[in-house]
């Protein structure tokens, strides 16, 4: 393989892109309405100029801020649950069914409920990107502990382990890595939840800018708070990834 | 648990589960200590849930386990069970080492004792230099090694070890026997073997017991092969302790049963 | 204890038991309908047909979405497993659609669409297709290589050997692909219908909200909660029952 052919790849990306971009200039300009697809330009214009205003970053502040705080929320009370459901079966039996029909409620059909109850605050938010957390890090924990090999329980015992001990010294650590799996998928879910709150619930955030400037017809605003959304969520789990796989006593847990 | 035991006594055990058909029937087997027992038995045999039973997993039926005449009470250090499925039994987030001292943790409060005791065990096995390594990074035959340094680390009464070749290539498995009968020589420790393999128990045990097919397994014959120190499979007396265990398999299959 | 294959009863019991009890903390229907109350709205809407109504627009979004996406995003998902320079040319977008969940969308498509059921079915295709279409490349991907030599050997190759040994060993990714797509299918398609539709259980949602009337709410939600997990079932069923070479417990 020479060189030239490994980079291969990249070179037909980067085509891809530049292709794109200038059809996009293209289509912009003379086939489709400005206000349906602006032009390239005008969006970086206006990108600059909401990050020169402040105005990018404090609607990507809001939204950061309760996206992390909720999937935190989510996460500790899903590990909880998900190890109280994968150990004790009878509980899984009963529960367990009531989480496969709440893995199917939509996040965003629970935010007017939120909001009556609740009010127009963060709290509500919170709690809707904690629940679908919750729901996602639970069925992956309750997973992982069923799946811990029973030759591993037994090879515990034979080297002098108690109950108690194989709980926290084996159970656990064989645990994490379906843990830690499900703990970045509920990086996606707590940004969809994020969105559904956000559009709803109209007050500051990456969401409610995206809603908003539909109401105004400024398009290339709206491609900005979209383009930012998908950033900061790719760029979310790209940091999780980096945390767990390059963090030696983290990224052990993720060997199986 | 005595230091000074003698033999590890199995008496008239009967084995069902729940109301299911019997397993295992009359099975007495004694072992000496430092002896080299061979538990030969076609699959299906019950030779694991002999296993099980030796081991402490399970409850016998009826019939008494016992060192000595102290009976056994569940599982435990002071019988160690190395296991086939090397993937699943190690512990992957901890390295080599980590896996060799994770028994000692309990016994010896002093980090250094348990980091020597557990080197001299990776020591005896050759896996002294690779002791930074995580299970996923070593090969089958490496993997079973670290599962007997575990075990080892722990000086057990009896070592019980259930198929622990079967899942490595044949020329690995013939490394591992090779080593094996090494470290029993050294260490003097008692080895349950369990196998399938006529040729495997004769290599390695001093005494061999002879399983039937299931169910309700029963003991065919126990015998010492008596084969000098470095025989061959090639050689005369070797051959005709294998024909001699064949004859007894071959007459159970003759009565129809199955020979897996 | 054997509770086995009475689990799910238990469980719906106590669901409801709970869901009676929070009502009865909460005190007022206007805040928290009890169970019952819901079930009374429910049939006052399916006497008059309205729920029903709202229950076939709902799944149609889903549906029509659903059957321009899964074969287009299968076909792409195809064709970018099989060849490294399509792969390269097309996994930019991917990628980024993969990080804009189509609920962000949502403004866009409706700027573009207007208020309309195009909108929907676009917002629908657009996750199918994509959800397809990463499925189906992973399935192609997984096929083993000693597979293709096999096919190789007996005659079979290029085009040919993709499209029968290829594509249908990628088959499980892809029903495990329209399984995940239903799923969140069903969540955009509430989505649109909250922020902008005239019927469906998303909007019911809204109807509630706007006239302070939970029950509505209530009733959306749950009947959503139903759809979902039947959908998910009656899939899984269905293979099992007439595809049955086909399902993930098998290994192909």
């Amino acid at each position: 393989m020479t060189n030239s052919s490994s980079h291969r790849p990249y070179f037909v990306a980067a085509a891809s892109i530049v292709t794109a971009i200038i059809t996009w200039a293209f289509a912009s300009t003379y086939l489709i309405p400005e206000t349906l697809l602006p032009h390239p330009f005008d969006v970086w214009d206006t990108a600059v100029k909401m990050s020169d205003s402040g105005l990018l970053w404090i609607s990507i502040e809001a939204s950061v801020w309760r996206v992390f705080w909720g999937w935190v929320m989510g996460v500790i009370a899903g590990i909880i649950t998900g190890l109280i459901l994968g150990e004790l079966r009878d509980v899984d039996a009963v529960i367990g069914p009531i989480f496969e029909f709440l893995k199917g409620v939509a996040p965003i059909s629970l935010v007017p409920i939120m909001i009556l109850w609740f009010g127009i605050g963060e709290f509500p938010k919170l709690l809707i990107i904690a629940y679908i957390t919750w729901v996602v890090v639970t069925v992956s924990t309750a997973t992982g502990v069923r799946e811990v090999p029973n030759v591993r329980l037994r090879a515990a015992r034979c080297l002098g382990m108690s109950q108690l001990e194989v709980f926290y010294r084996v159970i656990l650590p064989s645990t994490a890595s379906y843990v830690l799996v499900g703990m970045r998928s509920g990086i996606g879910f707590a940004y969809i939840a994020l969105i559904s709150a956000e559009f709803i619930a109209v007050d500051k955030g990456l969401g409610f800018l995206i809603m908003d400037s539909r109401m105004n017809l400024q398009t290339p605003l709206m491609i900005v708070g979209i383009v930012s959304l998908g950033l900061l969520g790719s760029g979310s789990q790209f940091i999780y990834d980096v945390i767990t796989l390059h963090i030696p006593w983290l990224s052990r847990f993720r060997r199986q | 648990m005595e230091n000074d035991w003698k033999h590890l006594k199995v008496s008239g055990l009967y084995k069902r589960f729940d109301r299911g058909p019997i397993v295992l029937s009359n099975i007495s087997l004694t072992v000496e200590r430092g002896g080299f027992l061979c538990i030969l038995g076609p699959s299906g045999s019950g030779k694991s849930t002999l296993v099980d039973l030796i081991a402490g997993f399970e409850p016998p039926t009826e019939g008494i386990i016992a060192f000595d005449d102290v009976p056994i009470h569940g599982p435990g250090p002071d019988r160690v069970v190395i296991f086939q499925d090397i993937s699943n039994a190690l512990f992957p987030w901890l390295t080599v080492m980590e896996n060799a001292e994770f028994g000692l943790k309990k016994i010896y409060r002093d980090k250094k004792e348990r980091t020597d005791r557990a080197m001299q065990a990776l020591e005896l096995v050759g896996l002294d230099k690779d002791t930074h390594k995580f299970p996923s990074e070593l090969s089958g035959g490496m993997k079973q090694r670290a599962q007997i340094a575990r075990g080892l680390v722990m000086d057990p009464h009896v070592l019980i070890m259930d198929e622990p070749f079967a899942a490595l290539d044949a020329i690995t498995r013939r490394r591992m026997q090779y080593e094996l009968k090494e470290i029993w020589e050294r260490t003097k420790k008692t080895i349950i073997f369990v196998t399938h393999d006529i040729s495997e128990s004769l290599i390695l045990a001093t005494e061999v017991t002879v399983l039937s097919s299931g169910p309700e397994a029963r003991i065919l014959d126990t015998f010492r092969p008596d084969l000098p120190s470095g025989t061959d499979p090639a050689d005369a007396e070797f051959i005709a302790a294998y024909r001699r265990i064949e004859a007894l398999v071959g007459h159970v299959h003759d009565a129809g049963e199955s020979l897996t | 204890m054997r509770i086995g294959r009475w689990g799910p009863l238990y469980g719906a019991i106590l669901f409801f038991v709970a869901w009676q009890l929070g009502a009865n903390s909460v005190g007022t229907p206007l805040l928290f309908p009890e169970p019952l109350v819901v079930w009374e709205g429910f049939l006052r809407l399916a006497e008059t047909g309205e729920y029903f109504e709202h229950a076939g627009a709902t799944l149609q979004r889903l549906a029509v979405g659903m059957a321009v996406g899964i074969p287009f995003g299968a076909t792409l998902g195809c064709a970018m497993g099989a060849s490294r320079d399509l792969n390269a040319w097309f996994d930019p977008y991917v990628r980024m659609a993969n990080s804009t969940p189509a609920i962000a969308l949502i403004p866009f498509a409706l700027l573009w669409f207007g208020v309309t059921e195009l909108a929907r079915y676009s917002l629908v295709f657009y996750t199918a297709f994509l959800v397809l279409a990463l499925s189906a490349r992973q399935g192609v991907g997984q096929v083993p290589y000693l597979r293709i030599k096999a096919a190789n050997t007996l005659g079979v190759t290029g085009a040919s050997a993709f499209f029968r040994v290829v594509v249908p060993s990628s088959f499980p990714a892809i029903l495990v692909g329209i399984r995940t797509a239903t799923g969140l299918g069903v969540m955009v398609v509430v989505a649109a219908e909250m922020l902008g539709a005239a019927n469906g259980f998303g909007y019911l949602i809204i109807l509630g909200r706007q006239n302070y009337d939970p029950t509505l709410i209530f009733i959306g939600i749950f009947s959503l909660g139903v759809i979902s997990l039947a959908l998910d079932r009656g899939f899984q069923f269905c293979i099992e029952r007439f595809m049955p070479r086909w399902s993930v417990k098998r290994r192909v």
